[in-house]
């Protein structure tokens, strides 16, 4: 027996390397999710894969009669980081679909990689304007989330015509999605008549948003327009509400702000901020009840609109390969395919579709965030359907 | 007048937290001439244990309790069976085993902790604010601030007026010559090294609903720890002290006055007294 010993433990090693499934089967569906898993941007990235597993779990983990696999890689929000990461999934993985980035900054450092080694790439979050631009737009990239553009543009026409702030305070992260969400915000609201009294730009990540609320507090104003994420929306919303400026300027921005997500944690200081978005748990459709009711059963929470990025990002996927019948050995059919499977699709934000730079057009959601029944909800104050990104950029692509 | 007392009383409380965890890094340092880069460590399993026992407990004393007993418990064993056994007065292993023991604590928080950055809930009573004169001040800050100030007096008192803190400002002096005198230099070690840990498990406590719990907390506060103890003088209590307010200070005017140079206002302070005095403002050597 010690004398076999050796060749045992020889055998053993090299079994995994052993062909288990048989040849005429049809290798796995590869995709290759790159989100930040760590660091102030994690939340929004492991919400969009809680949507993506659920979805994965509901169609029994297979698509066009493939199996898919999935590969996450932690892009911690940080484009050098990223670039490494997608390398891996696309060389050595090779896999067949991308999903991500949730990082604006993320999306525009990979978006040349992405657009010549043509892996089909769907975006659930990151939304610079700039990614689907008639000057960036690639055929590889898809999507889901609304530009900086779509969501922050028609808040100024809304504040004019339904409050009463005329001068406002603008606040956002000193980084791309942050600058290009104000800028939107700023150009539609001064389209409508407002005026702009102040910006402030503190840091992605800041630890103490003191010195920065104390500046705003200051100002004559009639309200504060912010975007920060993540864990930044946390802290400022919190020390918004301690350092009292709520009392004198409310509070509005992007649905980042108060994500259903961190709600939680920020607490009753979120309550009563209008913000716009293009989801929120409180939809009132049956497809959106059905997935917020799955998605509680699964995870003890409501999805966000991360959550919903992620589920719709596999069902836009899965779509593909039904019609493509597990297909992608032709690259043209599959991006064609993934453009016209939206349509087709049930989602939870109701019927979307791409418009020519594969941007989704989407409805748009005014909320304002409340306690219902002991959980906090962004509750919808208006609907504003079919918003295309052609409508809202005039201000900077000026044809 | 009210923006310039509100953004006065934002630096002393974030330089109050400074001085919490470079008041560790400097009597280490003093004593034992160890750059103790897990420090940060210290700061961030502090925060994270005191969220954990916050969570089951609800109870922010229970939590203070049990962070800095473990943290210490782990700078104790890191001095003794770890930190002991390298050579003396070289610098590069030391630099590279504590950052090493950084670098393992952070992922093993990562690994029990998760990514997503948390913020501690403040204790109960301290989560309003105060109104004075036209002011609305978060009450968290001014509670801040004054447990610097309870920590700054309570260890500057057992430095000048208890034999213990003779004994150790005897040993920071000449290691030799107090070991000569009778002195049990290596007992005085493990207990400075435990107060220091101390310290900044409290300071992760404090500032955890400050600032935050996340991945990488550990690296940014230790940063600034060391921009505090190289303006203030290695070695130095009343360095890290005012080291820490000025830093603090620093950062909140920087931020109001020159937003775009934040970091700016931070570090050419510190390369410009480091050009005029070396050693920092109050250190000896």
């Amino acid at each position: 027996m010690r004398r076999w010993l050796p060749v045992l433990a020889c055998l053993l090693l090299l079994a995994p390397l052993l062909p288990i499934d048989s040849p005429a089967q049809a290798p796995a569906v590869k995709i290759g999710l790159l989100l930040p898993y760590t660091g102030v941007l994690s939340v929004q990235g492991i919400d969009t894969t809680n949507g993506f597993e659920l979805y994965l779990n509901k169609i029994g983990r297979k698509a066009g009669g493939r199996a898919i696999e999935v590969l996450k890689e932690d892009d911690e929000a940080k484009p050098d980081v990223a670039l490494t990461k997608i390398k891996k999934l696309v060389e050595r993985d090779r896999v067949d679909f991308l999903v991500g980035p949730v990082s604006s900054v993320v999306a525009v450092a990979i978006r040349t990689y992405v657009h010549e080694q043509q892996t089909p790439l769907i975006v659930p979050v990151a939304f610079t304007r700039v990614l689907t631009s008639p000057q960036q737009a690639s055929p590889s990239i898809f999507r889901l989330a609304e530009t900086t553009d779509q969501s922050n543009y028609p808040m100024g026409a809304w504040m004019m015509k339904n409050t009463k702030y005329r001068r406002v305070v603008v606040m956002a992260t000193d980084f791309v999605a942050g600058r290009h969400a104000v800028e939107a915000f700023i150009a539609g609201f001064k389209a409508a008549g407002g005026e702009i009294v102040k910006e402030i730009y503190p840091p992605l990540n800041t630890p103490d948003f003191a010195p920065y609320l104390a500046q705003a507090g200051a100002e004559k104003a009639d309200a504060v327009y912010a975007w920060f994420a993540g864990a930044d929306a946390i802290r400022f919303v919190k020390q918004y509400k301690e350092y009292g400026v709520g009392e004198k300027l409310p509070l509005t921005g992007h649905a980042v702000l108060v994500d259903d997500t961190i709600m939680p944690v920020i607490g009753d200081a979120a309550l009563g901020i209008v913000t716009m978005g293009s989801y929120t748990a409180a939809l009132d459709n049956p497809d959106n009840k059905a997935f917020v009711a799955e998605y509680d059963k699964r995870y003890k929470t409501w999805p966000s609109r991360y959550s919903d990025a992620g589920w719709m990002t596999l069902e836009l996927i899965a779509q593909a390969l039904d019609d493509l019948k597990g297909d992608l050995t032709n690259r043209d059919k599959v991006r064609a395919a993934l453009k016209n499977a939206l349509p087709k699709l049930a989602t939870p934000r109701g019927h979307l579709e791409f418009d020519q730079y594969r941007q989704v057009i989407t409805p748009i959601y005014v909320t304002r965030a409340e306690k219902l029944g002991g959980r906090y909800v962004n509750t919808v104050v208006e609907r504003i359907p079919n918003v295309r990104q052609e409508d809202v950029w005039g201000w900077w692509n000026k044809k | 007048m009210t923006f310039w007392t509100i953004q006065v009383l934002n630096g002393v409380s974030f330089g109050m937290l400074l001085f919490l965890l470079a008041a560790g890094l400097s009597l280490i340092y003093g004593l034992m001439r160890i750059l103790n880069l897990a420090h940060g460590s210290y700061y961030i399993l502090g925060a994270y244990i005191g969220l954990s026992v916050v969570r089951a407990t609800e109870s922010f004393l229970l939590a203070t309790v049990a962070a800095v007993v473990l943290v210490v418990a782990l700078g104790v064993v890191m001095e003794r069976f770890i930190l002991r056994r390298l050579p003396q007065h070289e610098e590069l292993p030391q630099a590279l085993l504590t950052f090493g023991i950084l670098l393992i604590v952070g992922d093993v928080s990562l690994w029990i902790w998760g990514g997503t950055p948390t913020q501690l809930p403040k204790p109960e009573g301290l989560t309003s604010s105060v109104r004075f004169a036209g002011m609305i001040f978060p009450s968290y800050r001014l509670f801040v601030i004054a447990v610097g100030i309870v920590v700054g007096l309570a260890l500057w008192a057992f430095q000048e007026w208890t034999k213990l803190g003779a004994m150790i400002r005897a040993a920071i002096d000449d290691a030799e010559i107090a070991r000569a005198t009778g002195i049990n230099v290596s007992l005085l070690s493990t207990g400075v090294f435990a107060l220091g840990a101390a310290l900044a498990a409290l300071g992760g406590i404090i500032g955890g609903p400050l600032v935050g719990v996340y991945p990488g907390a550990d690296f940014e506060i230790l940063l600034l720890a060391f921009v505090v103890v190289i303006i203030g003088g290695l070695g130095s209590l009343k360095g890290a002290l005012f080291g820490g307010l000025l830093v603090g200070l620093l950062d909140t005017f920087g931020k109001v006055l020159f937003p775009g140079l934040a970091m700016f206002t931070i570090f050419a302070p510190m390369a410009i007294i480091l050009a005029v005095r070396p050693t920092g403002l109050f250190g000896a050597r």
